[in-house]
């Protein structure tokens, strides 16, 4: 059930006044469960068992980690539930055709048998936020909940389970654990969010993904340019999909009376790559840095072991989106972007002379080049992409001028955003949101494409 | 990085009051009564010869619909059938029905295909998007690789029409629909017969096709596209459109499976009966199969099938051209051939059954 669908607004139609009423009774958790559990049954109801199994060998093997003298082992036991059932579901495909390659390459006779499970819904995202609980516990941030409803509730809850953004215990559990307020500002914002990134998603990211899809369906038909559009198209298309996902999902939850955590800050607004870490996917990045790049040392250890951690974590950030060799890949490079970067890298001091322009454009260039890896069918096709943006001469690239509109419109708009500039205050006069609001709306009736194509990040 | 598990903390860029909600609700309720009521469009447009659905709109069943009401009235053939009667690896003027009219020198074939239409689909499509197509001659191909198209135990897939929302109209949802088709038919049901019903297809008849359309026509104007009776049709591609070449080691090696129980045959069968119904002339095209690329026993178990439909089809008073073997150049892949191929199988189907493509339609 998509966000932008009717079944969904059908379903939150109902979900919400429910929700309105048994706010303030003992019921709400449980409501919120059902629905959330309803949510995901639309679209494999066999896939709750699973998350109804690892929500339960978290809960109490959590429950342990505080009480037990030898937290570490329920720690282990939590982290193998999740990381089990994401290795099989996620992985297990990847893992075996590859062993099968190589097998052949070796030329040792028989055959790995191929594993091929179908992947669940949102199974990458509400691990992950299951993994931070019991690591946060592990550590007494947080203490471990001790009802079995509210947890549950905490790893389903349908705004963000499939495809974030991942909140932390801390943030989520204690909105749970009282009545939330739901004042008419929450519903208005809530309305305004969710338009705000419905219209992202159907009106923008799908009319890009008409071009990249076309473009990187068949690379070898076309030529540098036209490839360099669609990679550019696609910088913008998987910003557009996925915070106009989160916008949704926000959106939703505060109408609901609960705030979820903010994903993106105008990530192509960046000057450096670790700025633009700490703007895109927000909660993934600081969830790998506090789960992955401290554990493994940080940066406290000198400058080679820094950058060990930095690529380590990159590279499993990226192989996190996706089992294909094109993540790792995608996750390597900007490994290797940020270590050549960063504060005390080879490149920081000729980067702190540039303008800040041109720091920006660099970082956009580099993160555009990047997702060549993510988008690409293959490794063979993203080279062969890369090289003919190069070596493949002039053709003309027909990228339709009004896909440059909505582009150029929102970037204006972010950098304005970051300083003081003219037509920052533009969206304060109400007839400019009113006159905004009512176009976004009238678009999406008589012009968006109906057929909408399903997040990105749904994949992962 | 930085974190950011806190309250937020960002500018929402369009934060509505509720008064100004209001205002927005009173605004758009206005626009969507008074768009449908603009001329935006001529009452009758005529269908370019060589036109066919734009390749991003192939899942546009309300646009389809509009497109077999003005083709029907315009062209007395019609082609329907999965993505090589469209031309997905040709271009809109290297179809079948380009051929067919070129070769006739007649403005008489107009294609219908859609992209992914697998007979089960076409059923559907033909059932509930293309009712003006009745009493019309109807070339209509049957693509033996939808047979193929099995889990590893000959079973089809649980839901063949997953990835089609809109295909079957929510009211024509039966009982052996899904749990989640049901519950949106008893959603539609709630709505049946109340003016938002009708307001909705108003709506959908004053929607503007421009969006695809900007693929090919990337520096003009919307406003054009918006004028027009049917988005212009485009050549898009989505699929490498290289001749086949494959070595002895790229051949398929698979085993037809059994004609009678498959379910994409027994809709097959559905969209005939259904044509016939309907008082439509039938000529079924069987293929084309690039045969090269199948090894000798696929290659034999081929040439049974064919026979196989051809007597199926045939025992209906319908006639059937299966298409003959095309050199292997003139295919992309297993099944769809270059723009070569088409004007090949264009004259080889025009020399086989002149009389059917030729002859006068019947007397309605």
């Amino acid at each position: 059930m998509f966000f932008h669908s009717m079944p969904f607004l059908v379903f939150f139609a109902v979900v919400l006044p429910v929700h309105f009423v048994l706010r303030k009774t003992r019921f709400m958790n449980a409501w919120l469960l059902l629905s959330s559990y309803f949510f995901y049954a639309w679209w494999n109801p066999l896939f709750l068992l699973l998350i109804i199994a690892t929500t339960l060998v978290d809960f109490y093997a959590v429950r342990r980690i505080e009480t037990s003298p030898q937290p570490k082992r329920w720690l282990l036991l939590s982290l193998a539930s999740n990381l089990g059932a994401l290795a099989y579901f996620k992985y297990a495909a990847f893992f075996t055709k590859n062993l099968d390659a190589l097998r052949d390459a070796l030329g040792i006779p028989g055959a790995v048998p191929h594993l091929d499970p179908l992947l669940p819904l949102g199974i990458s995202f509400f691990t992950f936020q299951s993994i931070s609980y019991a690591i946060d516990v592990y550590r007494r941030t947080v203490p471990a909940e001790q009802s079995l409803l509210r947890y549950a509730v905490y790893v389903s809850f349908f705004p963000q389970m499939v495809s974030g953004p991942i909140c932390r215990a801390g943030w989520l559990l204690p909105q749970l654990r009282s009545a939330p307020m739901i004042r008419t500002e929450d519903v208005t914002v809530g309305a305004s969010l969710f338009l705000t990134g419905f219209f992202k998603k159907v009106a923008i990211a799908d009319y890009l993904a008409i071009y990249v899809d076309r473009v990187y369906a068949a690379p070898e038909n076309h030529r540098g340019p036209a490839l360099a559009m669609a990679t550019f198209a696609f910088a913008w298309q998987i910003f557009f999909d996925f915070s106009g996902y989160t916008d949704m999902a926000r959106g939703i939850a505060r109408a609901m009376g609960f705030s979820l955590t903010q994903n993106f800050r105008a990530p192509y607004a960046a000057s450096d790559l670790g700025e633009f870490w700490g703007r895109w996917n927000i909660t993934i990045s600081t969830w790998f840095r506090d789960y992955v790049y401290i554990p493994l040392g940080g940066n406290r250890q000198g400058r080679v072991k820094t950058a060990r951690n930095v690529l380590l974590t990159m590279i499993i950030s990226g192989i996190w989106h996706g089992a294909s060799w094109t993540f790792l890949l995608w996750g390597a490079i900007h490994g290797i972007g940020r270590v050549a970067t960063r504060e005390l890298g080879p490149l920081a001091a000729l980067i702190r002379r540039m303008p800040l322009w041109a720091q920006r454009a660099g970082v956009f260039c580099f993160v555009t080049f990047a997702w060549i890896f993510f988008r690409a069918g293959s490794i063979s096709d993203g080279c062969l992409i890369a090289l003919r943006i190069f070596t493949s001469g002039w053709e003309d690239p027909r990228f339709p001028i009004l896909m440059l509109l909505p582009i150029a419109v929102v970037w204006t708009w972010q950098l304005a955003q970051e300083k003081e500039q003219p037509g920052r205050r533009l969206l304060d006069l109400a007839p400019a949101r009113v006159a905004l609001a009512v176009f976004m709306i009238g678009y999406l009736i008589f012009v968006a494409q109906p057929d909408t194509q399903k997040f990105i990040y749904f994949n992962f | 990085m930085s974190a950011t598990q806190g309250p937020e903390q960002e500018r929402i860029a369009i934060n509505l009051s509720l008064r100004e909600w209001l205002v927005v609700l009173l605004l758009v309720t206005a626009l969507a009564a008074v768009m449908p009521r603009i001329p935006f469009r001529p009452r009758t447009p005529e269908v370019d010869r060589d036109y066919r659905m734009p390749y991003a709109l192939s899942s546009r069943y309300d646009l389809y619909r509009r497109f077999t009401n003005l083709s029907a009235a315009q062209y007395p053939t019609i082609l329907v059938g999965d993505s090589v009667v469209w031309g997905q690896t040709s271009h809109r003027d290297e179809t079948l029905a380009h051929h067919l009219n070129e070769l006739t020198k007649q403005r008489r074939y107009i294609n219908a295909g859609l992209d992914g239409m697998h007979p089960i689909a076409l059923a559907q499509l033909l059932e509930h998007h293309a009712p003006a197509i009745q009493k019309k001659d109807v070339i209509l191909q049957f693509n033996p690789l939808w047979l193929m198209v099995t889990s590893p135990d000959q079973k089809l897939p649980e839901n063949p029409l997953l990835n089609r929302p809109g295909l079957v109209p929510r009211l024509a949802v039966g009982a052996n629909g899904t749990i989640q088709q049901r519950l949106e038919a008893a959603v539609a049901r709630l709505f049946h017969g109340l003016p938002l019903e009708r307001w909705e297809d108003q709506l959908a008849e004053a929607r503007m096709d421009f969006l695809a359309w900007s693929l090919d026509h990337p520096y003009e104007s919307p406003l054009k596209a918006i004028s027009s009776g049917l988005p212009p049709s485009e050549d898009s591609y989505t699929v490498r459109m290289l001749p086949w070449s494959g070595t002895e080691k790229a051949k398929l090696d698979a085993r037809w499976p059994d004609l009678e129980k498959h379910g994409q045959w027994q809709a097959f069968e559905r969209v005939i009966e259904l044509l016939q119904a309907r008082q439509n002339r039938v000529l079924v095209l069987l293929g084309p199969m690039n045969e090269h690329m199948m090894s000798a026993p696929m290659r034999d178990g081929y040439v049974a099938l064919k026979r196989r439909i051809q007597e199926k089809v045939e025992a209906r008073n319908i006639l059937c051209f299966a298409a003959p073997t095309l050199q292997s150049n003139r295919y992309t892949d297993i099944c769809h051939p270059l723009g070569a191929g088409y004007e090949e199988l264009a004259r080889e189907l025009l020399r086989s059954q002149s009389t059917w493509l030729l002859g006068s339609p019947q007397s309605r």
